[in-house]
């Protein structure tokens, strides 16, 4: 009797399982906000993309031109295409690949103070981007930066025309910023992690005979799994929205060296006010980014 | 855990204050700045430690404009953002790590697409549809479009978490007859203290320092939000470094007491959650 | 339990804040606001929305003064002034016109007003700019300035200038045994012994180039006819005389760029430490405009002031200076608010309003008599010099978008990745497709 009780029961719980309508209550409340505030204008911008539109005039539709001439006649598109992948991919690995090195070395270290580091490392996160960027500005100022005066007592050569100024070095020295600003980020979300996974876990590769190295591969990557896949796409994702680091410092200069999609959209949205053309760079910018993210998704969950 | 021999530990130790000091640097750079005035700047340059140390910005921030309407616009906007986003992240998240249900593939599609959507694209046609709901100008003009903005993020990381907590522990509760709530208050959410630590926090943070949305969607003064207050300080080619220092230190305070605040939060909670083990 | 406890306390701060939100977007604000309360039972009094982009702190109290001097003659008249800063600012007017909240007054430059006139956002005042005689109360040629768009037509009137000058280091001149040029040969003159002797003949910001451009357009205005000047700025091309003097002036600065000219690291030097760098006292000139007086008295070095030379003796001498704004009313106000706007234009040219901005370190367009204002020894040679010349466009005012353009092609210029001629290239490539982008409403 009671095994078909159970029998009964497990199966009900299947059925359920299959398509717990509960789920939907659970989701309307949020989905409501997102769908009105987020996708419905979303979709409004992908209609804005077909029109020609200067942003106050009534709006006249073209078609694909837009598309089409993004593609053929605007060479400092591919530009912003090349820097844009460059910085997603950087962006998507070092300060996660920073974050689980130093949230290992705080949590599995046993370092003290490790509330204090990691409260330290998250510090620029709690500042807004535009006054990072005119800290680092200044501190890459090649007359008055710490920089400067520091290479130039140690007696080290500095590039002459300056970081920021200088077509080669922009980029990396706009990483520097970025890393900066990312890495508190990325160690506190695997420092939470880390602080999951079982230490019980632990205790037994080391019965097995695991060191530090063996522990890390077997019992720490394993358990941190789905963070990392987490983290990398959000800073995938976030890199793609480098726009306000770019827009208060070089403005994607010098020349076009540090033009990034997202910087090319609002130019040509808010400056240039082609409104439709920069709906359509926005929409190929957002396909990209879906292109990518489930890239990444579909690799670690083939993993899995 | 790991005894790392004593050598290594002092590499580690010097390792992470390196950076730390690295770190930390700028802020103090801000700071400095902070107590100067433009004069000082102008005359010694932006890296010069000040004669006389300005402690009255500090005092004066306060009547420039409307700051401290700025400052309790910002408070208001950030705790109601972040509480509605925590209570629906979460009970949206729950179904998308435990529930299977048809089109949950397609549902967080649009989370991700909610996730990829960058301010600029959807701005303009935001600003139209809270015109003609006439939400414009009040403060739920910036309220409800950053709990929509924050919600994909959120859900996103929640759902990693929930994902990595054994499924088996639901797996007993459903077959004690627990229901799905019951399961989402009671077993879920103690579990999660430290990553729901990490979405308050990085809500309140995105909020707070949110610019462009306030920039745009709200035209009055006596609604604006402190980032816009910042803002002001500039003017048609040059910046007064001083007082953006100044209220940046202000805007920083409450942010990193949060943070403080809750640290202790997470210690407390990791060592319940590991005697209970 | 823990839980539970979490999830009250979070409910009452969101009622507790949602109590609070609903407080403040009913309109009643709990702190002062400097010029103007939220009106909430103010019966019987017009209220105007005034915008403008000076929110630097000096502007912001000359405009608290002048509103209050307008009060003086229209109490019945209450005045909402919120500026927005300048890098979103035509960003703001364009979102609010398009929506129908667009405000009261807006203080408008060019190519804004172009903006917003083209969609018959603004009024047509020509009627109260004549029957006030303010044409008459201002220097030639400056209300017709931001107007030139519309001839015929009067959409806004200003009260201050934006000219363009050169600082120069007194000290190092009188070393050098130097006086200031008046012509591009004597300024050639003085940048070759300057940078022989060892100072750095100028300041410039690589990062924003305004006085490298600034310096093109001085060039262009004595190479190229006025009229192909005018026609470029007002979007009808340019004609191969002005494409040779546009590339004959790059050619200049290319030149002053070789010769090392500006500061070796220029390119990764913001425009905004230029004061800074300056008051270093190692360099010899900068140029900036009459905005920045302030901050280059400031610098403790001596420094005297002068109008960028006349290059053809043949023209007029024509410097970078443009009116730095106007004042233009939202199309859609009441004859009642229309009236209250236009005494409050009036105010500006109100001799004791213009006394205060011209202390307060601008320069006005309205005819004044200097003498009855304190000023300095600067502010008094900048506004002699600039008397002497006749007001140039910002050319990179001519199509949005073209700002950018110039800076960064310019910019490829410095690290020799183009030509002056590629560089002109480029820059009227993206200036006619600007245009189309303007014009295809």
């Amino acid at each position: 009797m009671k095994q078909e009780l159970t029998d009964i029961s497990a199966l009900k719980r299947k059925v359920r399982e299959k398509n717990n309508p509960l789920a939907y209550l659970f989701l309307l409340p949020a989905y409501i906000l997102i769908l009105y505030f987020v996708c419905w204008p979303a979709l409004q911008t992908l209609a804005l993309s077909f029109t020609d539109w200067d942003g106050i005039s009534p709006k006249k539709f073209v078609g694909l031109r837009n598309y089409i001439e993004l593609f053929t006649n605007e060479p400092m598109f591919w530009e912003a295409i090349k820097h844009t992948i460059l910085w997603v991919v950087g962006g998507s690995t070092i300060p996660v690949w920073g974050g689980i090195l130093l949230a290992n070395l705080l949590v599995r270290g046993q370092v003290r103070l490790a509330k204090w580091f990691q409260m330290i490392y998250f510090l620029p996160q709690v500042i807004s981007a535009v006054i990072a960027a005119v800290i680092w500005k200044w501190i890459y100022d090649p007359l008055f930066g710490p920089l400067a005066a520091i290479l130039d007592s140690l007696g080290i050569s500095r590039p002459a025309a300056g970081w920021l100024g200088n077509p080669d070095l922009v980029m990396y020295a706009l990483f520097v910023i970025f890393l900066w600003g990312s890495f508190g980020y990325t160690t506190m979300i695997f420092t939470a992690a880390l602080q999951s996974v079982d230490s019980q876990l632990y205790d037994a590769a080391k019965i097995d005979g695991c060191g530090f190295w063996g522990q890390f591969r077997h019992v720490t990557l394993p358990g941190l799994y789905q963070a990392v896949t987490t983290v990398t796409v959000l800073m995938a994702i976030g890199s793609f929205g480098i726009f306000d680091l770019v827009m208060a410092t070089t403005k994607g200069g010098p020349g076009y060296s540090s033009y990034v999609i997202s910087y090319y959209v609002y130019t040509q949205g808010f400056i240039v006010n082609r409104v439709g053309f920069a709906a359509a760079a926005s929409i190929v910018l957002t396909l990209f980014i879906l292109i990518v993210t489930r890239t990444i998704i579909y690799f670690r969950e083939r993993n899995e | 855990m790991i005894r790392a021999p004593f050598l290594g530990r002092g590499l580690v130790y010097f390792f992470l204050s390196a950076i730390a000091l690295l770190t930390v640097c700028p802020f103090l750079l801000v700071l400095v700045t902070s107590l100067k005035t433009m004069d000082d700047i102008h005359k010694r340059g932006p890296m010069a430690f000040p004669e006389t140390l300005h402690w009255h910005n500090y005092v004066d921030i306060w009547k420039v404009g409307n700051f401290l309407l700025y400052f309790q616009n910002s408070v208001v906007v950030t705790v109601v953002v972040v509480a509605s986003v925590v209570v629906l992240a979460l009970i949206a998240s729950y179904p998308f790590a435990y529930m299977k249900f048809r089109g949950k593939g397609f549902l967080f599609l649009i989370i991700l697409l909610g996730l990829m959507v960058p301010l600029d694209l959807i701005i303009i046609p935001l600003f139209h549809n809270l015109k003609s709901i006439g939400l414009l100008n009040t403060l739920w003009a910036i309220i409800l479009p950053q709990i929509a903005l924050s919600l994909p993020f959120s859900i996103f990381l929640l759902r990693g978490f929930m994902k990595d907590i054994p499924a088996a522990l639901l797996e007993s509760a459903r077959i004690d007859g627990s229901n799905e709530l019951q399961n989402l208050l009671y077993i879920i959410i103690p579990m999660l203290y430290p990553p729901l630590v990490s979405v308050i926090v990085f809500n309140a943070l995105g909020t707070w320092n949110n610019f462009m949305l306030p920039t745009i969607l709200v035209q009055q003064d006596h609604l604006r939000t402190l980032p816009v207050g910042l803002n002001y300080f500039q003017t048609k080619y040059t910046m007064d470094y001083s007082k953006i220092a100044t209220a940046a230190v202000i805007s920083a305070l409450p942010t990193i007491a949060v943070y403080v605040l809750f640290q202790r939060n997470i210690t407390t909670g990791m060592m319940v959650g590991a005697l209970k083990e | 339990m823990k839980g539970a406890k979490k999830g009250i306390s979070l409910l009452l701060a969101v009622l507790l804040a949602s109590l609070l939100a609903g407080c403040s977007s009913g309109g009643g604000s709990s702190g002062a606001s400097p010029s103007g309360e939220a009106s909430s039972g103010k019966a019987g009094k017009i209220k105007l929305t005034v915008t403008s982009s000076m929110t630097d702190e000096t502007r912001m109290k000359l405009m608290d003064e002048t509103i209050k001097i307008f009060n003086k003659k229209r109490p019945d008249v209450e005045i909402e002034f919120s500026p927005s800063p300048w890098s979103e600012y035509a960003q703001t007017l364009k979102l609010a016109f398009s929506s129908n909240s667009g405000q009261d007054v807006v203080y408008v430059d060019d190519s804004m007003q172009q903006m917003l006139q083209k969609n018959n956002y603004l009024m047509d005042i020509t009627e109260d700019v004549k029957s006030r005689g303010w044409i008459d109360k201002q220097l030639p040629g400056a209300v017709d300035f931001n107007n030139l768009r519309t001839p015929g037509k009067y959409y806004s009137v200003p009260f201050i200038m934006a000219p363009v000058v050169v600082y120069y280091n007194k000290d190092i001149f009188s070393k050098l045994n130097l006086t200031p040029p008046k012509t591009l040969d004597e300024f050639n003159a003085i940048l070759a012994k300057v940078k022989a002797a060892g100072y750095v003949p100028m300041e410039n910001g690589g990062l924003q180039n305004a006085p490298l451009l600034w310096s093109v357009f001085n060039i262009v205005y004595g190479k190229a006819p006025w009229d192909d000047v005018k026609k470029f700025y007002f979007q009808q091309g340019a004609t191969p005389a002005f494409e040779q003097a546009f590339v004959s002036a790059l050619t200049q600065v290319d030149d002053w760029i070789k010769k090392g000219y500006y500061r070796k690291e220029d390119a990764s030097i913001d425009g905004a430490s230029n004061p800074s760098n300056y008051a270093k006292g190692q360099t010899a000139m900068v140029l900036s405009g009459d905005w920045d007086l302030a901050a280059y008295k400031d610098t403790g070095v001596p420094t005297g002031v002068f109008v960028f030379p006349q290059v053809n003796p043949n023209q007029p001498h024509t410097i970078v200076n443009a009116v730095d704004g106007g004042w233009a009313l939202n199309a859609k106000l009441s004859p009642e608010k229309k009236q209250a706007a236009i005494d409050f234009i009036d105010t500006f040219m109100d001799p004791e309003v213009v006394k205060l901005w011209v202390e307060g370190g601008s320069t006005s367009t309205v005819k004044f008599d200097a003498s009855t204002a304190n000023v300095s020894e600067m502010q008094k040679e900048l506004a002699d010099q600039v008397a002497t010349t006749k007001m140039g466009f910002f050319l990179d005012n001519a199509v949005p978008g073209l700002l950018d353009v110039m800076i960064k092609q310019t910019q490829r210029m410095q690290f020799g990745q183009a030509t002056p001629q590629e560089v002109w290239n480029e820059i009227y490539n993206e200036y006619q497709k600007l245009i189309a982008a303007a014009k295809s409403q």
